[in-house]
């Protein structure tokens, strides 16, 4: 009876001291926010969206000298044609999102439905779908065009993921993405967050390390490397290869939800894609 | 002048003892130098074909004498066997050579298996990294071009990056904040 009592116990304590060591969402946003804000006392904290530029000066003036004439100006002419073009059914991608085109805040979240973390060009395809068309690639493309125009839109909303706490599913994916963040992979053994996390703000080669916290307000890119404008899951990949790991597939399970924890952990800031990057 | 004479008819000796040695270590090296040129140029060397090729100098060198002693002995029987000791050289290099391309191609057949079953291991914990598939399929040119110990080197690469991929993804399972940023 004794031995039984204890056993019970032991269980009891080791199931408490699991639940306590296992912090909530908010709880890793604060942690998560707190820490890049102490690191860099001297960044306002909406200035984190700006990524590396917040913190370097020089770099800072030759990206607004950019911006002025936006490498991404194209792309989101050209994502404007495509929303305002009729499909072969004479529907619009205003029919399936009557309060767009500025929605980006909406993205990504957690369907309860299909139990998944839903991104926005996911949506996209499955109205393209809806109404005949074929789906498009996600991440680069027409569907990163049509996707710079929707974050123009949507410049300035504020994006707070929401976690929903009746649907367990929806926190074991938001852990997941957590989990994946943090994880080393690939034959350099890096995580995400050994280059932005410890090592943000320090320079690697020519380049200053631009800080987590920020990191999915200004997507899609239009970034100088690849001379043309892509998504977050295409950076996701680059960044998967950088470190000789294999890369996922773009809107695959692992990049959603670890867009899913990336953007919760960006909440509150404001959304000011489409953005130019070297 | 004495001295001088005497030297002249020392190296002339020396000469006329060396030179013969050194051609005939040369022609017992030769082989192995010709191997050396041609693994520097990359290309595959084939095994001769069985009964149309010329005997290699030095490949038949441990089947020679059991052909010889199985020659028949008579009065030509010296010529007889050598000539047999040379045929059958042939034929056995060539014999040889066969069995062991084969065995080669089964050996790296085996590395690519192991080295795909390793990436796959890997792959299921989502810990494959870049360029394990890549490093499997130049293996599998490497041994279709013939070039079987490139193709094991690859293929012995790439399981060990298999093998890595899985245990990094398995000892990260659960990660999570690092403790500098918690401390904040």
């Amino acid at each position: 009876m004794n031995k039984t009592l204890a056993i019970v116990m032991a269980i009891g304590l080791a199931l408490g001291a699991a639940g306590a060591l296992q912090a909530t969402p908010q709880e890793d946003q604060a942690t998560f926010q707190n820490y890049f804000i102490k690191r860099f006392p001297n960044v306002p904290k909406d200035d984190f969206i700006n990524g590396a530029y917040a913190l370097d000066p020089v770099g800072r003036e030759n990206w607004e000298a950019i911006e002025e004439f936006p490498p991404y100006e194209t792309a989101v002419s050209n994502g404007e044609k495509m929303w305002g073009t009729p499909f072969a059914n004479g529907k619009t991608y205003a029919d399936c999102f009557p309060d767009g085109p500025g929605i980006a805040a909406r993205y990504p979240h957690w369907d309860k439905e299909k139990g998944m973390v839903v991104t926005l060009t996911m949506d996209l395809n499955k109205c393209r779908e809806a109404n005949g068309e074929k789906p498009l690639k996600p991440e680069t493309g027409p569907m990163a065009e049509l996707n710079a125009y929707i974050a123009l839109e949507s410049r300035g909303q504020v994006r707070n993921v929401e976690i929903p706490e009746d649907d367990p599913r929806a926190l074991a994916a938001y852990e997941k993405g957590r989990e994946f963040y943090f994880t080393r992979r690939g034959q350099f053994n890096f995580s995400c967050v050994t280059c932005h996390g410890a090592n943000s703000g320090n320079q690697l080669r020519s380049e200053i390390l631009s800080p987590a916290f920020g990191h999915t307000t200004h997507w899609p890119v239009y970034r100088s490397k690849w001379g043309e404008i892509g998504g977050l899951h295409r950076r996701y990949k680059g960044c998967n290869e950088q470190v000789r790991a294999k890369a996922f597939e773009a809107d695959g399970e692992e990049y959603r939800n670890l867009e899913f924890f990336m953007t919760f952990m960006d909440s509150g800031l404001p959304l000011n894609g489409p953005g130019a990057r070297k | 002048m004495q001295i001088r004479t005497l030297f002249a008819g020392f190296l002339a000796a020396t000469l006329m003892v060396g030179l013969p040695t050194l051609n005939q270590a040369e022609a017992a090296d030769r082989p192995a130098k010709t191997q050396k040129t041609d693994k520097k140029s990359k290309k595959p060397v084939k095994p001769a074909a069985p009964a149309a090729a010329p005997a290699p100098a030095a490949a038949p060198a441990a089947a020679a004498p059991a052909a010889a002693a199985a020659a028949p002995v008579g009065p030509g029987g010296a010529v007889a066997g050598a000539a047999a000791a040379g045929a059958a050289g042939a034929v056995a290099a060539g014999a040889l050579a066969a069995p062991a391309d084969t065995a080669e191609k089964a050996a790296l057949d085996k590395a690519i298996a192991d080295a795909q079953a390793a990436r796959k291991k890997a792959a299921s914990v989502a810990g494959e990294w870049r360029d394990t598939a890549k490093m499997i399929k130049q293996a599998e040119e490497a041994g279709a071009a013939g070039d079987f110990a490139k193709g094991m080197k690859l293929a012995s690469e790439a399981q060990k990056q298999g093998e890595l991929g899985y245990e990094q993804a398995v000892k990260e399972r659960g990660a999570g904040f690092p403790d500098y940023m918690k401390k904040q």
